[in-house]
């Protein structure tokens, strides 16, 4: 209640900062009350402490403005408004984070709640049903009655029946079936769906719709399901016309009579109780998948013009406080479009996760393991389209996780660990990202055993020496399985190295953590959505290029202490003892008009490949979201590029592939030749 | 409206006529003075020169890529492509916006010229068919044919031909 008081107050106060003009003291005091108002919401309520300290700056700008009754401070008026524009995005974190906790909390959601939203797929469905009932009947009130048609109508009726069944609405359910009763002998030939019968199906039709409407309305309102009363008269109408040609007690299959409760069916099992109220109705409509993806494409477009008005010069330059703000609040607005436009898009991981919990049921039958499956965040949401292409990936893990993670019970037992291993499955969110991890409690990788298998593919020399993550993205490479034998599970060595594949082309990227004897973790990190990434732009010579800003750790210039020379090249950065390879992308993407020293550039370290490194660029221009474009057909390969955006002032800008620079370009360097990961294709790359 | 029916019939599958088939309207530009043609179904429009973002790690003759109403399409330099010196830009460079079916799909790229002229209405007879030049010549692969109008001499591209038949090849970096 009081986060709802409070963002009304806040919003109020922002709509009255835009209309303020500095010399309008009528539309300044305004501004003075919903402060006031908002002062009061504030205190009153249990605010987090962010928001108290968003809002007190406000208060501060209050004072600011100047006398009473005079005109108000300009400087100070903008201040108060940039301080709004920060109480509202603190605000709406605050109000969206409980949510976000209790949709990512593995606790299942009540019965009640279920009910409720089997009942809001019910009525969506049976109405649609009933569209397209009535279709039918017009035609055969014209053309008369085709076996096509009747059983058209007898499934619309069944599937009502089936499923009012299941939710115990025996009044739709009784109607339902004596109506499908009668359309069944229409269907044998036994009668003929004209005149009367014809009449009695289109009033059916009527009833059942109108017995939706007061569902609808009774769930609604928590309120009871009553019956109508001209059900019965329909019932026997119905049933006298099936008579005709069955005999009556096979016409009447369970049906009540008239003065059993059973038909005027309480609402107690589907109505939410009135204490909590939480579980609402939600309606849904389908919507062409195409249509939805024109909208969010659309939206984006918005966002990048809205980005080019506002970042206008000429803009910039007139700019009175006024276009200001309303110049702000259109970025809001954009925002929270985009923030719809997005959400219509999302799913949640559940169905997913229910298919790999069948799965893993199947595998450890297979091999003969005893494993359970522990989901957790089923209800984070994610991109549709992400959700079918990580399911693949996923499953190939999950595969390997029982095949190659867990041990059998025997072995298990020697090791003192519970017979029955776990696979974790979880989704949350993180940093701007969503979180899919598959962790069991299984031997753990065995990095002896990927050193001596890839020793023996050639990926790697006798005498080289890599750190315990390098060793464990060994698994990545193409080709590699350490499988003694191929099973019919896993083993082949195509897996990971398609996974890796799969997760890169959604820009998304995955870590191992592993300890011998207690399991391995698969973390894989993705971005929020496919449409659009956060990026970071960077400048190099003339040229600007897009980072995703998932793939980022950080950005620093260094100082001379930190860089390594190597054969009179600075070829290494010393970062808090972590000695990572620098690339750089002048010599990388042959832009020559490019600072050279890095003591002058910034050095942005990349995670990709399951590696670090510093890609050495002249600055970081900014931080912005872009929409990702294709670069579509006709401009041969490009590998070091994963898409193109269309930047603020209208020009392309070309997104890196962070995953391909850095297995390819580290390499290059002296100090890591033992790159393996990515090898095999980097091979023919050897640019001098 | 000359005699242009043959084009008119034309399912929009195949925009070159086949041999023989050559007649219809065909769009003129210049390229180091002298003239080539584009049959005028795969040409969808014309845009002044705007700024294109290099991409790097490309062939030479790609220019990079521009932003067409919120979609991404490369530019070809056709004069590198032909192994010319490069375009200099002018007033009159424009980019022709080309668009035709390749074994990956509908294909849509924009080739830098440097001065388009008009659309020409080429009959049968005005069309002779492209001479050879000797195996793997690069001229022979890419000319439909030469047209003639008022003493000039037009080389009547297949740019589907010329555009996609070098992207699928490795490229060479260095």
């Amino acid at each position: 209640m009081a986060v709802v008081l409070l963002e009304s107050a806040i919003e109020e106060l922002a709509a009255a900062v835009v209309m303020t003009e500095a010399n309008d003291r009528k539309s300044v005091d305004t501004v003075r009350h919903c402060l006031h108002r908002l002062r009061e919401t504030v205190h009153a309520g249990d605010q987090s402490d962010e928001v108290i300290a968003q809002a007190e700056a406000c208060f501060a700008c209050e004072k600011q403005l100047g006398p009473l009754g005079a005109d108000a401070d300009a400087l100070a008026l903008s201040e108060l408004s940039q301080a709004v524009g920060r109480l509202q995005s603190c605000a709406a974190t605050t109000a969206r984070s409980p949510k976000q906790a209790s949709a990512t909390s593995p606790e299942r959601v009540t019965r009640d709640e279920d009910t409720v939203g089997l009942i809001g797929e019910f009525l969506s469905e049976s109405e649609e049903g009933l569209g397209r009932a009535d279709q039918i009947l017009m035609n055969v009130e014209h053309e008369g009655a085709s076996a096509e048609a009747v059983n058209g109508l007898f499934r619309v009726f069944h599937t009502v029946k089936g499923v009012a069944g299941f939710l115990e609405l025996t009044a739709i359910t009784t109607l339902a079936h004596t109506t499908e009763t009668m359309l069944g002998c229409c269907r044998d030939g036994t009668l003929k769906l004209a005149d009367e019968r014809l009449n009695v199906v289109f009033d059916a039709t009527a009833m059942v719709r109108r017995m939706l409407a007061e569902l609808r309305a009774a769930v609604q309102d928590s309120a009871r399901f009553a019956t109508h009363e001209n059900l019965e008269g329909l019932l026997q109408r119905l049933r006298a016309l099936s008579e005709d040609a069955i005999p009556a007690v096979a016409a009447t299959p369970a049906a009540p009579s008239p003065t059993e409760p059973a038909v005027s069916v309480s609402c107690n099992s589907h109505s939410p109780p009135e204490a909590t109220g939480a579980s609402k109705l939600r309606e849904t409509v389908k919507i062409d998948l195409d249509r939805v993806d024109h909208l969010v494409a659309m939206v984006g477009e918005l966002v990048v013009v809205e980005s080019m008005v506002v970042n206008a010069p000429e803009i910039a330059k007139s700019a009175s406080a006024r276009v200001r703000n309303c110049l702000s609040q259109l970025t809001k607005v954009t925002r929270d479009l985009q923030d719809v436009g997005m959400r219509m898009r999302m799913v949640p991981v559940a169905n997913l996760f229910q298919k790999m919990a069948r799965m893993s049921r199947d595998l450890g039958h297979k091999s003969g393991k005893q494993l359970r499956l522990v989901l957790s965040g089923e209800a984070t949401e994610m991109d549709r389209s992400m959700v079918e292409q990580i399911a693949d990936p996923l499953l190939h893990m999950i595969r390997n996780a029982v095949d190659h993670g867990l041990e059998p019970p025997e072995e298990r037992r020697r090791a003192g660990k519970p017979e029955e291993g776990t696979i974790r499955l979880s989704a949350y969110h993180e940093g701007g990202g969503i979180v899919i991890e598959l962790a069991d409690n299984g031997r753990g990788l065995d990095r002896d055993a990927i050193l001596a298998k890839a020793r023996g593919q050639g990926l790697l020399g006798a005498n080289d020496t890599l750190s315990e993550s390098d060793i464990d993205m060994l698994i990545f490479a193409p080709g590699f399985s350490t499988a003694k034998q191929v099973t019919e599970v896993s083993g082949r060595g195509v897996g990971m190295d398609v996974v890796k594949r799969n997760l890169e082309a959604m820009h998304g990227r995955v870590t191992i953590s592993t300890t011998p004897g207690q399991g391995t973790t698969f973390k894989i990190v993705l971005p929020l959505t496919l449409a659009i990434i956060d990026g970071m732009m960077v400048a190099c010579g003339q040229d600007r290029y897009i980072i995703p800003t998932l793939s980022v750790v950080e950005s620093i210039r260094p100082s001379q202490g930190m860089l390594l020379t190597f054969a009179g090249q600075v070829e290494m950065i010393n970062l808090r003892g972590q000695i990572l390879p620098l690339v750089y992308l002048a010599r990388l993407f042959n832009i020559s008009d490019a600072k050279s020293d890095p003591t002058q550039a910034i050095v942005v370290i990349i995670e990709g490949a399951g590696r670090r490194l510093g890609l050495v660029v002249d600055e970081v221009v900014t931080q912005q979201q872009v929409v990702i474009k294709s670069l579509g057909l006709g401009l041969g390969p490009t590998r070091f590029l994963s898409g193109a955006a269309i930047l603020a002032d209208g020009r392309v800008g070309l997104i890196m592939n962070v995953e391909e620079i850095a297995g390819t370009a580290v390499e290059r360097c002296p100090s890591t030749a033992n790159d393996v990961a990515g090898a095999p294709a980097v091979l023919e790359e050897g640019r001098a | 409206m000359t005699k242009t029916a043959p084009i008119t019939t034309k399912g929009k599958e195949s925009p070159i006529p086949s041999n023989g088939d050559l007649a219809g309207k065909y769009m003129a530009f210049r390229l180091a003075n002298q003239d080539y043609g584009l049959a005028i179904l795969q040409v969808r429009e014309i845009i002044g020169l705007v700024d294109i973002t290099r991409v790097p790690c490309t062939d030479s003759f790609i220019r990079g890529v521009i932003n067409l109403r919120g979609k991404i399409i490369p530019v070809i330099d056709l004069r590198m492509k032909f192994g010319m010196e490069p375009c200099p830009t002018s007033e009159q460079t424009v980019i022709i916006v080309v668009q035709y079916a390749s074994t990956r799909g509908e294909i849509t790229q924009g080739v830098l010229v440097d001065q388009v002229q008009e659309v020409l209405s080429l009959e049968a007879d005005k069309i002779e068919p492209a001479p050879s030049f000797g195996a793997g010549s690069l001229s022979a692969d890419f000319i439909l044919g030469i047209g003639k109008a008022d003493q000039r001499v037009i080389f009547l591209l297949d740019i589907g031909r010329v555009l996609s038949g070098d992207e699928a090849k490795p490229r060479v970096l260095g």
